[in-house]
C-alpha cells in the first residue's frame, strides 16, 4: 500500500481527514493478496509441472539423489564385473590346468554357473521403479558369491593334490612292470585283436607281456593296493593299484600276489609273480592303465631310455627301503 | 467514497483520479505481493506434505541406500575372499610348476576406460590434465600403428611376397575356442607327469577331422611311427618356415608334392605317444620353433585370438 497518505473530505467539518482504511478493508485486501497467492501457486504448479512437465524443487532433490544412490549401485556393478573376470580367470586355469595335471574331472559349468530357483528371493525388491535393475544387480551379487564359494571348494580338493604335486612323477605308472629284458617282450598289444582262445575280434584293454612263470613282477608307479582278487574266468589272481592323480594299474593271471589290499606300494615294489591264472593260454602278464577308468595305452607310458640295469637298481633301492 | 490526495506544489487536495497507469500498477503490485505468497505457501506446503511420487521417491531412496550398503559390504567381502583365491591359486601354481602363475594383465589392461565416478571425482583443472595426459598415449599409440601399417604395406608391395605362403590359418576347419590345447613352452607331460619343453600348439580334435595344409608349400617330410609324433607330416613353405603336423592317422599327401593352403592333408589321428585324440601343429621358422597362435591372425577375430592366446598359455599339461 501506498506510502502516500489519503485523504477524505468530510463535508460536517469541511476539511479534509486523513484515511484509515478499516479492519473489514484490511482483511479484505490481505484476503485477495492470499486468494491470488493461491491462484499464482497453482497457475506456477500446473504450468512447472504439468505444461513443461519439470519437477518441483523437492521432486527434484529426492531424484537427485536416487539418481545418485542408482549410480552407487552402478559402480559396485562395474566392481563386480572386475571379480567376475578375475573369478572367470581362477576358473579357466582350475579347469583347464590344475584338473587336468592331476587328472580330476572338471566342475561341470552347470554348478559352476549355478542360478539360484524355486522361491522368488527377490519379490520384496519387485515394488520399486527401478526392480530389474536391483533385482539383476542383487542376482549377479549372489551368483558371483556362490561362483567364489564353489572356486573354493573346488580349490581344497586341488590343494590337497597340489601339496603333494612333487610326488605326481613318482605316482603316474611310467615304468615297465618287469625287468625290460630280451627275455621279457610284449606278445600282445593295446587295441583290438582276436581274442587268442575263441578268435573273435575283442578290445584288448591292456598289453601282454609273455614270460617264465614266476618272475617277479613290480608296481610301476606309488599308491595303494585297492584289489587282490582271483577269478577264474577272467583275469586269474588279479592285482588293482590306485596310484591317484586318476591313474589305475592292473595286473592279471598272476602266480600269486605278495601284497594285500590297502597296502601302500612304492614304484619297484614286488607286487606278485608272473602265472597263468585265470583265462590265459600261456605264462603272461596283463598289464593295464586305467585313466578316469578308461583302459589307455600303457606302451605310451613306459620311457624308452631305461635299461635293464637301471631298473634292478631302482629294484634294490626299493629292497633296501623295506 | 471519494478519497483525495494532498499535492504538496499547489498546496491543495486533488481527487484520486483512476487512471490505466495507476490501475496497471495496483495490479501488478497485487500480483508481486501473490507471488511471494505463492513462494511461501510452495515452502509451507512442501514441508508439511508430500505428494504422491514424492512419497514414493523418498521410500525408494531410502530403500536403495540399505540395498546399496548391503550390496557394497557383500562386494568388499568377495574381493577379499577372491584375494585369497588369488593368493591359493598362486600357490598352487607353484606346487606344480614351481614358478608364479603366467600374467594376462596386459590384455585387461588395455580394455579399462576411466568409470564415470572416477571423472566426477576431478576438479575440471584435474579433468583437463587427465584428458591431455590420454590424448598424449592416444597419439603415440596411433603413431605407433601407423608404422606398423607401413610397414605391412612394404612387405605387401614386394613382388615375390604372397600372403599364402605364410601359416596364417588354422590346420583344421571350424574350429572352436574350446578345441584350444597346450602352445609352446613348458608343459607338463601327460605320462611322465614332469615339466618338458613342449615344441608345438595342441588341437584337441576328434580322430578322422580334416588336417589342412595352413600355407602354400612342398611336402618335405613323412614320418611313420609308434612312438614321439607318430605319423606325420613335414611342409616346407619355402620361406624358411616349416609346419609339421602329429599324431596323424591316414595320410593323403607324398614326399615331394605340391601343396596349396587349405588342402587337406591328412586327418587326425592318435598315433604316437599321446594322451588324447588331437593334433600336434608346429611352425618351425629357421630352425626353431615358434609360437604357432600368433600366425593365425588370417582365421580369427581379435577377441578370439585374444581368448586362444589366453587358454593356450594357461594350459599346463600338454597332450602328448
Amino acid at each position: 500500500m501506498s506510502k502516500e497518505s489519503r485523504y477524505i473530505y468530510n463535508s460536517e467539518t469541511s476539511s479534509y481527514d486523513l484515511y484509515v482504511p478499516s479492519k473489514l478493508a484490511r482483511w479484505t485486501r490481505f484476503g485477495i493478496v492470499v486468494a491470488v497467492g493461491l491462484a499464482f501457486f497453482f497457475l506456477y504448479f500446473w504450468i512447472w509441472n504439468g505444461v513443461l512437465g519439470k519437477s518441483t524443487p523437492k521432486t527434484a532433490i529426492l531424484e537427485k539423489k536416487n539418481a545418485a544412490m542408482l549410480a552407487s549401485i552402478a559402480d559396485i556393478n562395474e566392481r563386480m564385473d572386475a571379480q567376475n573376470a578375475a573369478l572367470g580367470k581362477l576358473q579357466e586355469r582350475d579347469n583347464v590346468v590344475y584338473r587336468s595335471v592331476f587328472g580330476m574331472d572338471e566342475v561341470p559349468q552347470s554348478v559352476r554357473n549355478a542360478g539360484f530357483g524355486g522361491v522368488d528371493r527377490y519379490a520384496d525388491l519387485k515394488i520399486y521403479m527401478d526392480a530389474d535393475y536391483l533385482i539383476s544387480s542383487r542376482n549377479r551379487l549372489d551368483i558371483l558369491t556362490k561362483k567364489a564359494y564353489v572356486q573354493s571348494l573346488s580349490f581344497d580338493d586341488i590343494q590337497a593334490l597340489s601339496a603333494r604335486a612333487g610326488d605326481m612323477a613318482n605316482c603316474v605308472p611310467s615304468i615297465y612292470p618287469v625287468v625290460p629284458t630280451k627275455a621279457m617282450q610284449q606278445t600282445s598289444p593295446f587295441g583290438y585283436r582276436s581274442d587268442p582262445i575263441n578268435g573273435v575280434a575283442k578290445f584288448h584293454s591292456g598289453i601282454d607281456i609273455g614270460g617264465p612263470k614266476g618272475t617277479d613282477i613290480y608296481a610301476t608307479g606309488d599308491g595303494v593296493v585297492v584289489r587282490v582278487d582271483y577269478n577264474f574266468y577272467g583275469y586269474g589272481v588279479v592285482v588293482d593299484i590306485d596310484h591317484g592323480f586318476g591313474y589305475t594299474t592292473r595286473y592279471g593271471h598272476l602266480l600269486g600276489a605278495s601284497v594285500i589290499e590297502g597296502q601302500r606300494v612304492s614304484r619297484g615294489d614286488k607286487i606278485g609273480e608272473l602265472g597263468s591264472s585265470g583265462r590265459a593260454t600261456g605264462p603272461h602278464l596283463h598289464y593295464e592303465v586305467l585313466y578316469k577308468g578308461n583302459a589307455v595305452n600303457p606302451w605310451n607310458f613306459f620311457s624308452n631310455d631305461i635299461t635293464p640295469e637301471e631298473y634292478q637298481d631302482m629294484i634294490a633301492k626299493s629292497r633296501s627301503r623295506g | 467514497m471519494k478519497k483525495y490526495r494532498f499535492n504538496n506544489e499547489s498546496k491543495s487536495f486533488d481527487e484520486e483520479s483512476l487512471t490505466a497507469g495507476r490501475i496497471i500498477l495496483t495490479i501488478l503490485k497485487y500480483c508481486l505481493y501473490g507471488i511471494a505468497a505463492a513462494a511461501v505457501m510452495y515452502l509451507l506446503f512442501a514441508l508439511i506434505f508430500s505428494t504422491e511420487r514424492e512419497k514414493s521417491l523418498s521410500l525408494e531412496n531410502e530403500y536403495l541406500e540399505q540395498e546399496r550398503d548391503k550390496m557394497s559390504d557383500q562386494v568388499d567381502l568377495l574381493d577379499d575372499v577372491i584375494k585369497n583365491l588369488e593368493l591359493r591359486d598362486k600357490t598352487i601354481y607353484n606346487d606344480i610348476f614351481g614358478m608364479d602363475p603366467p600374467s594376462t594383465e596386459t590384455f585387461i589392461e588395455a580394455d579399462t576406460i576411466a568409470s564415470d565416478s572416477f571423472l566426477a571425482s576431478m576438479t575440471d583443472e584435474q579433468l583437463a590434465a587427465y584428458t591431455n595426459e590420454e590424448v598424449d598415449r592416444a597419439e603415440e599409440r596411433i603413431s605407433n600403428v601407423n608404422r606398423q601399417i607401413r610397414a605391412i604395406f612394404q612387405t605387401l608391395g614386394d613382388e615375390e611376397f604372397k600372403p599364402t605362403s605364410l601359416p596364417s590359418i588354422l590346420p583344421v576347419e571350424n574350429f572352436k575356442l574350446a578345441q584350444t590345447g597346450a602352445s609352446v613352452g613348458m608343459k607338463i607331460n601327460p605320462f611322465y607327469k614332469t615339466l618338458r619343453r613342449h615344441g608345438g600348439f595342441d588341437i584337441i580334435a576328434a580322430v578322422g577331422t580334416q588336417v589342412l595344409s595352413t600355407a602354400d608349400g612342398v611336402v618335405a617330410k613323412i614320418d611313420k611311427a609308434s612312438k614321439g609324433m607318430g605319423n606325420s607330416v613335414t611342409i616346407d613353405h619355402r620361406n624358411g618356415i616349416r609346419t609339421i603336423y602329429g599324431h596323424l592317422s591316414e595320410i593323403y599327401v607324398h614326399e615331394g608334392q605340391n601343396l596349396k593352403q587349405g588342402d587337406v592333408i591328412a586327418r587326425v589321428g592318435m598315433s604316437g605317444t599321446t594322451f588324447s585324440g588331437g593334433l600336434h601343429y608346429e611352425v618351425v621358422r629357421q630352425g626353431r620353433s615358434v609360437e604357432p597362435v600368433n600366425y593365425f591372425f588370417a582365421d580369427l577375430s581379435p577377441a578370439v585370438y585374444r581368448d586362444m592366446v589366453v587358454i593356450s598359455s594357461y594350459t599346463g599339461q600338454s597332450i602328448d
